[in-house]
């Protein structure tokens, strides 16, 4: 009986199609570079260079007071890891001019009577002038600097008279990355944009290159029916892809010490479904177009829009609301929450379902899309 | 051997009447980047504003109350649920909430009581450290503004005269939208050349060219000089877009930014003409173009996340990106307004880039005609 069961499916015609793709996938060296090296090395250096935490902001300090006082209050700026004294300058000018050239994030200006004003207990006005060009930047760096010189002035109020102020205690707890470790983000978001830009791409070129080639019309005139075809080249396809997955999680865990707190089971099995969403999206791209060039031209116009609006390096909640709205139907935004539950956050199916549901329906609408469309073309 | 304008003339034009012909390719080249554009200006923000959050309040008196209004005339908090009952862990869970509250039931009697601490709890989702941080930030100036006022603030020693130059309105648009013109105009040049080149190898045309009496140098000076135009148009178009939608225009000297214009995009079309020539197939070109031009101008510019967070080991790489030198210029034509003086430094790189790039395909293209 088993013997049976394996000879029909050995012996039948979607075995044989996808053969003859595996074969055809693994004579192209180069295809199978592209698919296998660029995953890696792209988690590797995004995973270490990109970081969208603030460190090391430059500060100018123009200290007219010279004074010992003057240079204690300067000293709250070393306190933080945000902010790094580059320069102290003798005059204003040379200090403005190189926040013009953006040598510099933030200038202080301490006026020359801050000592006198500080024994006299009289209110001291310090300056600060921020490069604002980066608007975010600039506005980071100035609530931190109001919550240092806060944390100045409390100190020196709370010496004076101590117990007699009512206080709140904020007490933090970092869920899931205690460490506040960015890379973690990163490595987690990047995921899923490889993988869509490398998934649709190369399906989509296998698809038009058969096209380009002519031997798509002996693929249809084979007894093998149209949706047989198509899934055959799905297969190979999606066996690379879960290989790329694997080795992305293994850098993940081996080289940035991310987690994986989930189900990985369950996550590779999810991975799967969303490649066939990417794959069919690249199917579909290829029916519509002639050639090599118009494939990939159309999955540029495809591809960007995905990684842009799925949250996977830019929190989605700071888009303007009409691109917010955008976001709910960009199938990777639901992967990269998959993949930040699962892996960061060690929530499983319980909570991700609605996710599963979202993309398992993407998978089948864009799949029964790409059948057809492949259908009607050869028709 | 003497080069031919004529013949490097004809060349051009060959290459532009092959490009005019593919309709399709033609209306994405010219109608992608006005919609990147546009992508780019609105969806890329680091900014944190109206942040979800959740508030747990088990006290239940006005004083609590009185803590939660500060919080909501901040406008960087989005109240999403708010009540004793509420599971703020199961929030952060299903990521409904960033942050989440817990004032504790003895919150008022604690703050009544002179020189006693009231404690309240932040839950705060790390996933997303940046974020992270800045919430947390958020959350301790508001709590030190509410006790502020609840002590009447006449202790206060050193006041800060803040200052925002050059953008005082911290519109977050003058900042990304002269990047986004930068990332907008990086892909097509590279990628049209690239596969223009590698379609000439696939195709065997390259043999006629070889046979022809034109010279290596000729066919890359005609083949860019096709793409470059194209890279230009590119240019005008996205920059009448960013006036038109993000109004953004030259606010000092334009010399710089038009120079590096034409130096950038020349950039572009020599690497793609160098990708094209050595992987001589165009699938394999579209995917390093992909890569090298275009992911890393996107993810190591500078464009969202600062250079300077790169850590030094790695800073050759975006040394290496031309993108990275036109958005300084860009920003600085745009948003500073500083001119020569400010700029001059990654214009003379983008001038030394693009001799790179071009010696690059040119030893590539002399190369080629010996092998054949």
């Amino acid at each position: 009986m088993k013997n049976t069961i394996l000879d029909t499916i050995l012996g039948s015609r979607f075995f044989a199609l996808f053969t003859k793709e595996f074969a055809q996938i693994f004579r192209n060296r180069q295809l199978m570079i592209q698919l296998l090296l660029p995953p890696t090395v792209f988690l590797l250096l995004f995973g270490f260079a990109l970081s969208p935490n603030f460190e090391n902001l430059k500060i100018g300090i123009t200290d007219y007071s010279h004074s010992s006082k003057s240079r204690e209050f300067t000293e709250i700026f070393n306190q933080t890891k945000a902010f790094v004294i580059s320069r102290y300058y003798a005059n204003q000018q040379d200090m403005i001019a190189d926040l013009a050239t953006g040598k510099l994030t933030v200038g202080i200006t301490i006026p020359p009577e801050f000592a006198d004003d500080f024994a006299r207990k009289r209110p001291i006005q310090v300056q600060a002038l921020y490069d604002a060009v980066d608007a975010n930047t600039a506005s980071i760096s100035s609530s931190y600097i109001s919550q240092l010189v806060s944390d100045y002035n409390s100190r020196y109020s709370t010496a004076s008279q101590t117990g007699l102020r009512n206080q709140i205690r904020l007490q933090t707890s970092v869920f899931y990355n205690p460490g506040l470790d960015t890379s973690w983000f990163i490595v987690s978001g990047i995921f899923g944009i490889i993988l869509t830009t490398i998934g649709s791409q190369a399906a989509a070129s296998l698809v038009v290159r058969e096209k380009e080639a002519g031997t798509i019309e002996q693929l249809v005139m084979t007894p093998a029916s149209n949706t047989e075809v198509i899934l055959a080249k799905v297969c190979p396809l999606l066996i690379l892809l879960t290989i790329d997955v694997l080795i992305a999680l293994l850098v993940a865990k081996s080289v940035f010490g991310v987690p994986l707190r989930g189900n990985l089971v369950v996550f590779v099995a999810i991975a799967v479904l969303y490649f066939l969403v990417g794959i069919s999206i690249g199917i579909l791209i290829a029916t519509y177009s002639k050639s090599e060039q118009q494939t990939q031209l159309t999955a540029f116009f495809v591809n960007p829009p995905l990684v842009l609006l799925c949250g996977a390096t830019t929190p989605i909640s700071s888009m303007p609301t009409f691109m917010q709205w955008l976001t709910y139907l960009d199938p990777l935004r639901y992967f990269t929450e998959i993949c930040r539950g699962f892996l960061l956050k060690g929530v499983g199916l319980e909570t991700l379902w609605p996710q599963v549901v979202i993309l398992l329906s993407f998978a089948v609408v864009l799949m029964s899309l790409s059948i057809r469309q492949f259908r009607q073309q050869l028709g | 051997m003497a080069i031919r304008p004529k013949r490097i003339f004809a060349q051009t034009v060959k290459e532009l009447t092959q490009l005019g012909r593919d309709r399709l390719t033609l209306t994405l080249a010219i109608g992608l980047p006005l919609i990147l554009l546009l992508l780019f200006g609105f969806a890329v923000s680091l900014e944190v504003n109206k942040i979800n959050f959740a508030i747990q309040d088990l006290d239940l008196t006005p004083k609590s109350r009185e803590y939660i209004a500060t919080f909501e005339r901040t406008n960087k908090f989005n109240l999403v649920a708010i009540g004793p009952a509420i599971n703020i862990p199961r929030l952060l869970d299903q990521g409904k909430v960033s942050a989440g509250l817990i004032i504790p039931p003895e919150f008022s009697r604690d703050l009544r009581r002179l020189g006693r601490n009231a404690e309240v709890q932040i839950l705060v989702d790390g996933t997303d450290a940046n974020t992270a941080n800045i919430v947390r930030g958020y959350a301790k100036a508001t709590t030190n503004a509410f006790v502020e006022n609840l002590n009447g603030s006449k202790s206060l020693r050193v006041s800060l005269q803040s200052r925002l130059w050059y953008n005082p309105g911290l519109k977050s648009l003058q900042y990304i939208g002269p990047g986004a013109i930068v990332i907008t105009v990086t892909l097509f040049p590279p990628l049209l050349a690239g596969l223009a080149t590698a379609k000439e190898h696939e195709q065997g045309t390259i043999i006629q060219v070889y046979v022809s009496s034109l010279t290596g140098t000729e066919y890359l000076l005609g083949k860019a000089a096709a793409f470059w135009l194209v890279g230009m148009a590119e240019v005008l178009l996205v920059n009448i877009e960013a006036w038109l939608f993000f109004g953004l225009w030259f606010i000092g000297d334009s010399t710089p930014m038009i120079l590096s214009s034409c130096l950038y995009i020349a950039c572009g079309v020599f690497w793609g003409i160098f990708i094209g020539s050595s992987t001589k197939n165009q699938s394999s070109a579209i995917q390093a173009v992909s890569f090298t031009a275009f992911l890393l101008s996107l993810q190591l510019s500078g464009f969202t996340y600062p250079i300077a967070n790169i850590p030094i080991a790695l800073r050759w790489v975006p040394s290496l990106v031309p993108a990275r030198y036109y958005i300084e210029i860009s920003r600085d034509a745009y948003a500073r307004g500083i001119g020569w003086l400010g700029v001059w430094f990654p214009v003379l790189t983008l001038i030394l880039l693009t001799s790179f790039f071009f010696s690059l395909a040119w030893r590539k293209m002399q190369n080629m005609q010996i092998q054949s």
